[in-house]
């Protein structure tokens, strides 16, 4: 039993990560009806900037974190201002395969310009594993989890309780009568996008040093993302933050038991089973997938 | 205020109004009538600015408004409501009234952010509209509920609340009364008839059902195939024999009440 629970802590670091990672794909899925299927190589193109900020420029740590970041939150604004915006009105299926291309594209410049021999990012965080109670807990998992669940009840609070938030609520509804009631529309979706690729941003960063750098390095973790947000109901952020624990914690108990080429198919089996019984995900609702 | 000089707006073969003039004086109520297709609502929708018209000119406050987006519309004063409510559903009634006061002030993101003194400002300003909005309307007991779960007649409440958060000069009202009980059209009218006196407003009216237009307006005008076939104050209309024609489709007596009848 204390077996099975230290595999279900070592689940948590990952599901953090799958947690941000697909908040990211919902903040911006909200505002702009769009799935970004470029927010894994975005997320790499994050990480490897931080890198070359912390070996090549030699920036101290928190420096070049915050700037690999406020970099990642601009690029997301500018390539909703000078790309995304374009296809608005395009039928989904175009959106879809321009996201796509996004994907591969950075995967490959990243590939052009940083190489693809792996790089290693220090641990965030020295000294050896807590102990609670009868398990183990390493210090980094547990800044990971903790910065997830702080930047998650930082969103909500933003969502829900500021003016902004309510521009990005009454957009997620309405875009066009938001947009009637002078609603800055254009600002409010660029800012979401600046949001949604920054989260992607940290789970690549956060994740680095687990998984090493190269351009590939965030394929398999978009995917298992992808899966939290849809268990989730892609549109809420509670459920994207559950479903990124449950796929991460379900993971590791598959890898220690199973087999960890096992992992991708039993999440997706789990899927289907949830959205069987579920058809809106966990937290989704008919009305929001309607939308 | 609002004026409409020489407007026609044609859509592929079909007219849909035709030369018409309209002019809506400061804090009065203004009603356009018609049968079914007479253009009224196109001439809501040429304010709004989601057509442009093919002739014409269209001025608020000496300001040319063909020149401005739609969007930019209710900055310069001119808020209106739907035929068919167009409310954020999964939003409370609350929130919705808030997104009306969206462009009152514009705090920047890292004001609203951190809430700094203009974000709450904003809000304390949006929600002093809100809270008169709810109380004028009636609507204080459903604040909180989620507006796409309430009645029409409540949604179409909400719909024109939320154009009176945005603090217009003008407010369009599309159809307000249907759909609603006698009650409520009664209790509407009356709501309506103080808009200019609550709000500062005036009104631009279409509505279907006579005793709510008779009621609450200073000027009527009543439209035919996108032309306007008559003008006066409501004493007059009932008996004008254009009017009940273009309503009955033929010359024989009685009054526009009983056309609706």
């Amino acid at each position: 039993m204390v077996q099975f629970g230290q595999d279900v802590i070592g689940g948590l670091g990952f599901g953090a990560i799958y947690a941000l990672a697909a908040l990211g794909l919902v903040i911006i899925f909200k505002t702009s009806r769009l799935v970004n299927f470029a927010f894994g190589s975005m997320g790499t193109a994050v990480a490897m900037i931080l890198w070359t900020l912390l070996s090549a420029v030699r920036l101290p740590l928190v420096a070049a974190w915050l700037l690999a970041l406020v970099g990642a939150a601009v690029v997301g604004a500018l390539t909703d201002e000078a790309l995304l915006r374009r296809i608005e009105q395009a039928p989904s299926l175009i959106q879809i395969t321009i996201t796509l291309g996004l994907f591969i594209g950075i995967e490959g410049l990243v590939g052009v310009l940083w190489g693809y021999t792996p790089k290693p990012l220090p641990e965030l965080t020295s000294g050896g594993s807590l102990r609670v109670g009868p398990y183990f807990l390493t210090p980094d998992q547990l800044l990971i989890v903790a910065l997830t669940l702080v930047l998650a009840a930082a969103l909500h609070f933003v969502l829900e309780r500021t003016r902004l938030g309510l521009a990005m609520r009454a957009i997620a509804q309405d875009r066009d009568t938001a947009m009637l009631m002078g609603v800055p529309t254009r600002r409010t979706v660029a800012l979401s996008w600046a949001w949604g690729v920054l989260l992607s941003g940290l789970a690549a960063i956060l994740v680095a040093p687990a998984v090493s750098l190269s351009p590939t390095m965030m394929d398999q973790i978009a995917v298992f993302a992808f899966a939290a947000a849809v268990l989730g109901g892609f549109g809420s952020l509670a459920g994207a933050i559950v479903g990124g624990f449950i796929v991460g914690i379900v993971g590791n108990l598959i890898s220690a038991y199973l087999s960890t080429n096992f992992q991708l198919t039993f999440i997706f089996l789990l899927i289907v089973a949830v959205l069987y019984v579920r058809p809106h995900g966990i937290f989704g609702s008919a009305a929001q997938s309607r939308q | 205020m609002l004026e409409l000089a020489g407007v026609s707006l044609s859509f592929v073969g079909l007219t849909a109004v035709a030369g018409l003039d309209l002019r809506v004086a400061d804090g009065t109520i203004c009603s356009l009538i018609g049968p079914n297709g007479a253009g009224k609502t196109s001439v809501l929708n040429l304010i709004s600015r989601f057509y442009t018209p093919q002739t014409g000119q269209v001025r608020f406050n000496e300001r040319d408004l063909l020149k401005l987006p739609p969007h930019r519309v209710v900055e310069i004063g001119i808020a209106r409501s739907f035929q068919s409510p167009t409310l954020f559903k999964n939003l409370s009634v609350l929130d919705n009234l808030l997104v009306g006061a969206a462009h009152l002030s514009k705090p920047s993101v890292v004001e609203d952010v951190l809430r700094l003194p203009r974000s709450r400002q904003h809000e304390r300003l949006a929600r002093e509209r809100a809270d008169h909005a709810l109380e004028f309307l009636k609507l204080e007991a459903v604040r909180d509920r989620v507006a796409g779960d309430l009645p029409y007649g409540h949604q179409k409440l909400v719909d024109i609340g939320r154009a009176l958060v945005a603090d217009p000069r003008l407010l369009l009202l599309d159809e307000p009364a249907a759909g609603m009980e006698e009650a409520q059209k009664q209790w509407l009218a009356n709501a309506i008839m103080h808009v200019p006196d609550e709000y500062g407003a005036a009104v631009l009216l279409v509505d279907h059902d006579m005793g709510v237009v008779l009621r609450v307006s200073d000027n009527v005008i009543v439209m035919n195939f996108g032309s306007k076939i008559f003008e006066g104050p409501p004493g007059e209309v009932r008996h004008q024999p254009q009017v009940l024609a273009a309503y009955l489709g033929t010359e024989r007596g009685g009054t526009v009440h009983d056309a609706q009848a």
